[in-house]
This record gives structure tokens, sequence and C-alpha cells, in this order.
């Protein structure tokens, strides 16, 4: 539970408010680098932080992040022509390159004017799939931290973004909730509940699928460089032994799941107060496609995701699309992860309440989600670095594995205490 | 004329919001029994004073009022699973019965937890035809209404509703405003000379005079009003009674009303008619006195006054004339409406959903729209200064609509002299007549 200021506070996230700030000291995802597809491919409007601006793949392959609206007065950059190595305001001509340098002012011809201006331009990076950005403030940019992700083959890893229309702590928040697991995702997580006999789910991608039936996990939490790492122990049929699901969270937004032969790394970027871009991606050791995920996380309905838009389609008009016949058969009468975890966030609100919550221990790593946000807003109004800028985050994982009682659920992941000597 | 401060003050309900407080002390309709779902099936959302509500019934038949939000962390309860004896949240499996006893906490391994908290629901009471609820604090909830058609079987009652797209302000005003009755419903007023309804025929008079005299008194439900009309060596005088915070008993003395806001930009308008002599609530009576008001189910849906309508383009409005019929105004129909109900929601909607009562010019056949602005203020007023809320505790079973033939020098009062009058030209001393 929080008082109405606090959750303001971890909410809001625009120009000016405390979150903002904090937020604005880490590099961001800004788009998949699929919405870019080719050189001089058409821009793309983004939205982050309460800000607008536009993305572009130049003649040479490279992405410029600018603001949208143009330098001179002020038209949509995403209207403009990309070309010849920059991009070309409509209305008047004046060109832009990625380092925001102009090129031309076509209703201005003395050369000297436009070399003393720069056009407001954002420093760019695309790893992993993704194209990053960084909109703080230019003397306090940091190291580009790097995930695992971005090493593996790109055979065996899969980019998604979804769009969807409500707060990102929502979606962070479930994110950080073992105990909804085996409830909300019971689909996947326990098949053969209706006739409770429980049969782990045998599908090696699908992080929701748990090898045990007990729904009152215990959580230990410790806090790590990054932000804190939790443990959920179930109870499992064999005698002194708990399954263990380890999963990181990773200030400001991040966090990784677990699947048995993949890791889920999944950021909740929010575009402003109440819609968030959630970036998945998926790597392992082995092959997989795009269609595999997903089918996995119930995308491949058009009436839930618009592939061209990357955006959450299902709102109340539709009830979500929940199906009351099928509820005997199917526990929420939705298909597949993603939609149930976007369904249940939009249902919470546009930005959800959080006065009048009732929280439990099962609830310890939301809450402290809360509190590791509001100290590294704190830290940064105090000025000093927020939690774990710009540090190498390649270690950060997440484990589901046995483990015996007595052992130490920290040493499933050792990395993880290594960043916090680093 | 109101102030644009008081009149936000008045017309607006939501959480938090001095009218809001002070209505959520009273028991209110939320839907018509009939409407509600049969015991054990899917939640039904509704909407109620700008809060969203889901309304079920377990598989004893129990109904149940749940506000959204699940306790736990807020997921939607619309989502829930439907599980006999009670709603489950899918969220994280916490599940409630209608009166908000909490049945699983599946994430909280302490047996006693679940017994320590209670749910999000609201006590509710079926009477009358309706589900009833109460929405204000608990340690405060009043004694149920006892409301005359509430003893009536369902063959002796008709119950029905529309939705109109405004503030609920501006359809009760419509209900104790006597001199429109003339103007507006002039048409529908002329096809009662042939009409055998009941209805028809007591309201048939108010054709030949469009300037009642109008008088009203405060009094401890809220307040009653007279229009009285000239017929020869008599007058004919109508009584209407406003009974905090929504309810208007018609001077027919067969009809009851209540509109209950939805949120602020849109009520439902629930009609109760009853009679212990007559079956009226079945068939044909039951058709053609709807028919006859417009408040079958056809010519509603045509005006988009439907729960499945009232956000379509069938709605009233700016861009389709609010569906007036103008080649049948030019043949000769007053307003070219189908009934009574569509002209009233007609003239509602047009002034905008909430209209701004500080551009107004009352007369003085406007004196009953005066008191409802006082009387709803006085609510809300209360209402913020935590004080006893007007209306809240008076016997609202007694209290009634009537007309009846008065002398020239009688006073109307003697039509209802069981009205505990507490401020006004007829005000009381002491003794009762």
């Amino acid at each position: 539970m929080l008082n109405r200021q606090d959750n303001d506070l971890l909410c809001r996230v625009g120009p000016g408010t405390p979150m903002g700030h904090m937020m604005r000291r880490y590099w961001h995802p800004v788009c998949t680098s699929a919405q870019l597809p080719h050189a001089d491919a058409a821009p793309l409007r983004v939205r982050l932080l309460g800000e607008d601006y536009v993305a572009f793949r130049d003649s040479n392959g490279k992405v410029g992040l600018l603001e949208e609206l143009c330098m001179h007065r002020g038209a949509s950059l995403a209207l403009g022509r990309v070309e010849e190595g920059g991009i070309r305001c409509l209305y008047h001509g004046w060109k832009f390159d990625v380092a925001g340098t102009v090129l031309e002012t076509p209703n201005n011809s003395d050369p000297k004017y436009r070399s003393r201006m720069k056009a407001p331009a954002f420093p760019v990076r695309e790893e992993g799939g993704i194209v990053w950005a960084y909109v703080g403030p230019k003397e306090l940019q940091p190291e580009f931290s790097r995930y695992a992700f971005m090493d593996a083959d790109p055979a065996h890893r899969v980019v998604l973004r979804v769009n969807v229309e409500c707060n990102y702590l929502q979606l962070v928040e479930g994110g950080e909730d073992s105990s909804h697991v085996g409830v909300l995702h019971t689909n996947m997580a326990r098949p053969g509940w209706k006739d409770d006999d429980f049969q782990p789910n045998q599908d090696v991608v699908n992080p929701a699928a748990l090898s045990t039936n007990d729904l009152e996990p215990v959580l230990k939490i410790e806090d790590t460089a990054f932000g804190f790492q939790y443990v959920a122990l179930r109870k499992t049929n064999k005698q002194g032994v708990k399954n263990a699901r380890v999963v990181p969270f990773i200030v400001p937004y991040g966090r990784v799941i677990p699947a048995t032969a993949f890791l889920f790394t999944v950021l909740e970027v929010p575009q402003d107060d109440t819609h968030t871009s959630t970036y998945i991606i998926v790597h392992g050791d082995s092959p997989v496609t795009e269609e595999k995920i997903i089918g996995l996380l119930g995308l491949g309905d058009a009436k839930y995701y618009d592939r061209k838009t990357c955006t959450f389609t299902a709102t109340w008009a539709d009830s979500f699309g929940q199906s009351r016949a099928r509820m005997k058969e199917n526990w929420t009468g939705l298909q597949g992860v993603e939609v149930e975890d976007a369904s249940i966030a939009l249902s919470q609100g546009p930005l959800y309440d959080r006065s009048k919550e009732h929280l439990v221990p099962a609830d310890q790593a939301v809450m402290r989600v809360r509190r590791v946000l509001l100290d590294s807003v704190k830290r940064v109004i105090e000025s000093k670095p927020p939690v774990g800028v710009g540090i190498d985050l390649r270690g950060v994982s997440a484990v589901d594995a046995e483990l015996a009682d007595g052992g130490a659920w920290q040493s499933l992941v050792p990395s993880h205490r290594e960043a916090i000597s680093a | 004329m109101l102030s644009k401060q008081d009149n936000e003050v008045m017309c607006r309900t939501g959480p938090g919001t001095d009218m809001g407080n002070a209505m959520r002390h009273f028991w209110l309709p939320v839907m018509q029994l009939s409407d509600m779902p049969e015991p054990g099936r899917d939640p039904l959302p509704v909407e109620m004073l700008g809060e969203r509500f889901l309304v079920w019934r377990d598989d004893r038949g129990r109904p149940g009022l749940y506000s959204e939000f699940c306790l736990h962390r807020g997921a939607s309860m619309r989502l829930a699973r439907a599980e006999g004896d009670g709603l489950r949240c899918i969220y994280h499996g916490w599940k409630f019965a209608v009166d908000g006893v909490v049945l699983d906490t599946p994430n909280v391994a302490d047996p006693r937890f679940k017994e320590r908290i209670k749910g999000r629901t609201h006590p509710v009471r079926e009477a009358g035809g309706l589900l009833w609820a109460y929405l204000g604090p608990r340690d405060k909830v009043p004694a149920f209404p006892s409301y005359p058609f509430m003893e009536q079987p369902d063959a002796h009652r008709i119950n029905a509703y529309a939705i109109v797209n405004c503030n609920y302000v501006q359809v009760i005003e419509g209900l104790v405003d006597s001199s429109h009755l003339t103007v507006l419903h002039a048409s529908g007023l002329a096809k009662t000379n042939g009409v055998e309804l009941d209805f028809a025929k007591k309201t048939s008079h108010m054709q030949f005079d469009a300037s009642p005299v109008i008088e009203a008194d405060q009094t401890d439900f809220g307040f009653h009003y007279v229009a009285m009309r000239n017929a020869g060596a008599k007058r004919m005088a109508r009584v209407a009674s406003f009974i905090a915070p929504c309810f208007v008993a018609n001077p027919n003395g067969d009809l009851w009303f209540a509109v209950v806001p939805i949120n602020d930009e849109r009520c439902n308008f629930f009609h109760v008619w009853w009679n212990a002599e007559k079956r009226i609530g079945e068939e044909p009576l039951r058709s053609s006195q709807l028919e006859f008001v417009g408040l079958d189910e056809p010519t509603l849906a045509r005006y988009g006054m439907t729960a499945s309508t009232c956000a379509t383009e069938a709605a009233m409005g700016w861009s389709n004339g609010y569906r007036q019929d103008r080649v049948q105004q030019r043949a000769g129909h007053f307003t070219g409406f189908a009934s009574f109900t569509q002209e009233d929601a007609a003239c509602s909607v047009s002034s905008g959903t909430i209209r701004d009562r500080s551009k107004e010019m009352l007369s003085t056949a406007d004196i009953a729209i005066s008191k409802l602005y006082r009387t709803l203020l006085a609510c809300a007023k209360a209402a913020r200064e935590e004080q006893p809320i007007p209306g809240l505790q008076a016997e609202v079973g007694r209290v009634v609509g009537t007309s009846g033939e008065i002398g020239l020098d009688e006073d109307w009062r003697g039509l209802v002299p069981h009205h505990k009058i507490i401020e006004g030209p007829g005000v009381r001393s002491g003794r009762s007549h």
C-alpha cells in the first residue's frame, strides 16, 4: 500500500517529475531494429517519458533520434523525407543528420547560419535487435549497459515490442510477483488443474511452466548492485527439496524470467504516465522463432496484437476477448502469457491507485520494487548516481531449479552477488 | 439560477464529491431484478455514481454487488471466475462471497488471514422489482425504505427504465415541472382523450390550462409541490413529492420514479407503476402502458435509451437532431417525438450533458425547480459538514403523490395531511391536520 503522494511519485515520469529525472539517467529502448527495417526507411514517432521524438535510419544504416518537431517552425519530422544521409523536414526543407548537424536550410542560403546551429539529437546505440537512446543530461551520460541477450546468436533470439495502455509500474509489479504465475497463468502453469491432477508443462520455451503445484511460494529477497534479486521457494514432492525460481529486478524497470531452455528479458519502458512499451527479448542456446513466441504469448490473434504498430489492442470494449463459455476448460477464458498479464494490468485502470490495496507476504517483491525505486529517486535528488546506472548487466540472469533445504539460494545465480562487489 | 460552483456541487456525484457522498448515504436502486444474472452465471458490469461494480448471484441465488477492483492488488473483478459460492480474481486467486466473506487466498498460507479481512462488497436488497444497494459508510446503513409498490407482487407492478445521456438533475427537473406538460406533451395529452388507460385518464385534464399556479413546501423527506389548474368553480390540484436524494412520487398516485446517476453525464431513469386491483404487470396491460409512454423496448432502442444502445449512434444528440421527426412535426404533431419519454429526454439531453444553470431564467412556474436545487444543495452541504442529511431519516413509505379537486379557497395541503412540512407558506405549528 502506498499513499497517493508516493504513488504519484513512483508512477509519474514526465519532464520535471522526480521519477522522470531518475529515469532519464539511464539508456532506454526507443524502438526495435525491425521497426526501422532498412536504410532510409520511413521515420518512426517515438514517445518516451512523456516527450516526443522521431527515430530514423539514414542512408548508411545509422539510426538517429531527434526531437519530433523541427527546430525551425515545429512541423513533425515524422512526416519528413529520409534521404541522402539525413532527414528533411517537409515544411521548408531543413535537413539534419543523426548527430544533429544541420545539413541544409534551403530558405536561408548563408552556410554560416546553419553551421552555428545544432538540432536536438540524442546519443543512440543499436544492440540486441533494439535501438537505445540516452535523453538525460549530457554531462551525466553513463556507460551503455550490456545485457546477456546482446551477445546471443540472432537465430537464438526473438525481440518483441508490445505497447500497452497503462502505467509502467503495474506491468513491472506483475513481473516481480511469483505468486500470480500459478493462478493467472493456471492454463500453462498447472495443466490438469481442472481434475486436480497436476502435470508439469513440458514446453521448454514457456516461462509460465511451473514444476510444482504450490500456490503459496515463500519469498526471499536480497538487494544487489542492479536492484534486487528474489527467490520464490515452492514445495516439491521430494523430501528436503524445494523448487527455487530466482528473478532479478533491474532498476528502473527490467527483469529476467526463466523458462527451461530460454530466458525472457522484459523491459517496461514508459512512453508516458499511462502508456508503456513492453520489450520482450527471448534468448537461449538453440534456435527459436518469432512465431513460436508470439503464439506462446497469445499475440498471434489479431484481436490482441497489431504486429504493424506493435500494439496490444484488446480493451474492455470486448472484455479483453475473455470467453466466459470456455472458462470451464480454460481457467482465465484468455489465451497466452502476455495476453493474461497485459489484460490484468489494464484491468487495474490506466494508473492504478495503490492507496486501497491489501498486500500480503507473497507481495514482498512488489513492495521491494517500490522501495528500491523510491531509494533511487532519493539518490538522484541528493545528487548521487541512481541505482546500478551504467553497470554491466551481462551477468544478470534467472533460474528455475531444485534447491536442497539449507542450501543458499543466492548460489543459484552467483553472478548476481559478483555484481554487488563490482 | 445557480452559480457555476453550486451547479458543480449539485451535479457531480463521483467518489469524494459532496453530492456523491450524500447520495451514498441512501439506499439506491442499481438495476431491475429482471436484468440480473441467473444464479451462478457470470458477473454483470454496472456503473453507478461514477464507480464501476459487478452484480452477481451465487449458486444459492444470493445477490451481490462487488466493487470493481480486487481487495488484494486491484485487478478488475470483471475478469473474475464465477465459482459457485464466490467470485475468484484471476490474478492471484483470492475468492470472495457475495457478503464479502473471503473464501480463499491461495498465496497466503496462514488460514486465519482470510478471517481478518473483508471483501469489497456492498449491502444489497431485492424489493419492488429492483436491486437496491447501499454504498456509504458501513456504520451508517439507514433503514430500508418501504414504498407501497414493494408490497405488490410482480403481476400488479410494472418496472421499466430508460437510460438518459445527461446529468441526473436534468431528468428530475422534468419530473417536478408541471407547467411543461401542457406544452411539451400537447400531442401526447391529446391522445389521452379516447384511451382507456388509467394513466391517460389521470392526465387528460392538463391539456386545457398551460399556466397552473405552483406552490411548494420544504418537507422532512425533501419537498412537495402543487400545480393547480382552474376547472370551473373548482380547481384541479396535482401534488408531486420529491424524496431525497433522487426519487419522485408522481401526482397520478400510482407512479414512482428514481433517477440514479450512472456517472455525471448519464443516468438510469427507473419507473414503477403499481395497482393493487389490476394485474397491470401482465399482458396486454403492461405493453399498452409502456407503448403509450414510449418505454417499450423497440422505441427506447430507436432513440438510444437502452443499455446496449445508449453509447451508439442511435442515441439522441446534436449530430442526429435528437432523432426528431420534422416531417411528423410539420404534419401536426407538436414535437415530432414518439412519446412522453422521448420528449422529456430530448429536452433534458439537448441542454448539454451537464446543463449550465448560471445562464437560465426561472419564473414563477419554476418554483419547484428552485426547491429542487435547494434540497439537493442542502444534502451536499450536510454531507460536507458531516451533519444529518436532509431526508435520510424520513419515513418515506407514507410519502405520496396525489391529485384531486379542491374548492377555490381550499388549501391543497388537505390532500397530503400527513406530509411533515418544515419550511414554507404551509408550515404547520404544533398540531397535525
